[in-house]
């Protein structure tokens, strides 16, 4: 699962982890337009909330079930044909590093149908082009319900830009709307 | 991204081959996903819709080997980024320095110059610049000739001044530059003992024996080969107990010559050569 959101996300996102029960399904990626977080509160305080193990990832992990990686602020995150994850300093990308649109593309294209990606409330449009990547590979979308997203833009942009999302849900819905899709 | 643009692993490989044979450039050891990604980028700046009109404008258009380099290559840098890490080196680095009566530092893929100047101004600081070489390398000519003007956006400096200050700092950044339309020009007493030079890592090797060697944010680029590769330059290129200090989110724990450094701090990457 990539996830992906800025500002409003982090709740949506806590909601998600706690609903999560299945572990072993599931490897998610989070990408969150966020300042440097220095001392690593985020991932902290997502670990207590959750089942899954959460960190913030570092260059060459392999991604694996179970585990939630939190991209660090000031770097793109792809994916490597081995499953490795690999973080890249190349230009912003609709304003932002990490991108939501430079992941999905890369998550993708070598995941294919196995990617689940969810686009949450965010004050921009990143990700409205990363999600036509997504359908056009055979992946799924699933957005959050702008009318209950902090901030709409992001989640709007991200319809607007696809013919046919597979779900529009709410944050308390969120998982067991993902889940299907395991 | 208006077309969604595809390459295939074959045609990547195509791509490489081209470098290689046209362009006298090897990207064999690259990062895969991020080639993809620069080659994809590329075939979108240059307006080709497939990668066959990219191969044809390749093989016949007046690109030169160092617009091809530019263009693929990452050249991303800031001053005092992750200043954690400056102010490492700064309380716990420069006092072991200061032992040494010249001081050779080496910024491994230094691009545009930020980081060397940073680490300049903190050596200056702490009177340690006068005896101290920074030897400034990249694979990338152009992004040396930025470096050596020392010219950069007025526009950057407020977030640069506020990394200063954390990375222990003791004046105010505006005190190393003067502006001038949209744009600063840093002093250059700060570059005085700075020796520019195009280096490839990945073939090089050693040139002197370093104290310290900074070479952050290359490695992401690097395949494991590779990485280890220049790792063994690096220990080769440090004197016993010199430092060496990667990006604070390369792990290069897979290499085995890792065995031959010792874990200073492993949140910041900062790694010292056994005796």
């Amino acid at each position: 699962m990539l996830f992906c959101g800025s500002s409003g996300a982090i709740d949506v996102l806590e909601q998600l982890l706690i609903d999560i029960k299945e572990t072993d399904k599931i490897a998610a990626v989070v990408v969150l337009h966020r300042k440097v977080d220095v001392r690593d509160h985020l991932a902290q305080y997502l670990n207590n909330k959750t089942q899954m193990k959460v960190s913030t990832m570092e260059h060459g992990q392999k991604m694996e079930a179970g585990n939630v990686y939190l991209v660090p602020a000031g770097y793109h995150c792809i994916l490597e044909k081995n499953m490795t994850l690999s973080l890249d300093l190349s230009e912003k990308v609709m304003f932002s590093r990490p991108s939501a649109d430079v992941s999905l593309e890369s998550f993708s294209y070598h995941l294919k149908d196995k990617l689940v990606a969810v686009i949450a409330s965010g004050a921009n449009a990143d990700g409205a082009n990363g999600v036509k990547w997504v359908k056009k590979r055979g992946g799924t979308v699933i957005i959050q319900d702008p009318e209950e997203a902090f901030a709409k833009s992001m989640p709007c942009a991200a319809i607007k830009a696809l013919d046919k999302v597979d779900q529009i849900t709410t944050s308390k819905k969120m998982y067991t709307t993902v889940e299907k899709y395991f | 991204m208006d077309t969604l643009l595809e390459i295939s692993e074959n045609e990547l490989d195509d791509f490489i081959q081209i470098s290689n044979r046209l362009y006298d450039l090897d990207f064999s050891g690259y990062a895969q996903e991020s080639l993809r990604r620069r080659v994809l980028r590329l075939m979108r700046l240059k307006s080709c819709d497939s990668f066959t009109a990219f191969k044809y404008y390749l093989a016949n258009e007046s690109l030169t080997d160092s617009d091809l380099l530019n263009e693929i290559t990452v050249n991303t840098t800031e001053m005092f980024r992750d200043h954690e890490v400056f102010k490492f080196i700064k309380d716990d680095i420069f006092g072991v320095l200061e032992t040494y009566p010249e001081i050779n530092i080496w910024h491994a893929g230094c691009s545009t110059g930020e980081e060397p100047l940073s680490l300049a101004i903190l050596l200056k600081e702490s009177k340690l610049l006068k005896r101290t070489v920074q030897y400034c390398t990249d694979i990338n000519s152009e992004v040396l000739a930025t470096a050596k003007k020392g010219i950069y956006d007025l526009k950057e400096m407020k977030e640069y001044s506020k990394n200063y200050l954390k990375s222990g700092g003791e004046f105010s950044l505006s005190d190393y530059y003067v502006a001038q339309y949209g744009k600063v020009k840093m002093h250059s007493d700060l570059g005085k003992n700075m020796l520019f030079s195009k280096h490839n890592l990945v073939n090089g090797s050693s040139f002197n024996q370093m104290h310290l060697i900074m070479c952050r944010n290359v490695f992401i680029y690097l395949t494991n080969k590779q990485q280890n590769q220049v790792l063994r330059l690096f220990v080769d290129s440090l004197v016993p107990r010199g430092y060496l200090v990667l990006g604070a989110k390369e792990s290069a724990v897979f290499s085995p010559v890792l065995n031959e450094l010792e874990v200073v701090n492993s949140k910041l990457k900062i790694y010292r050569k056994k005796n």
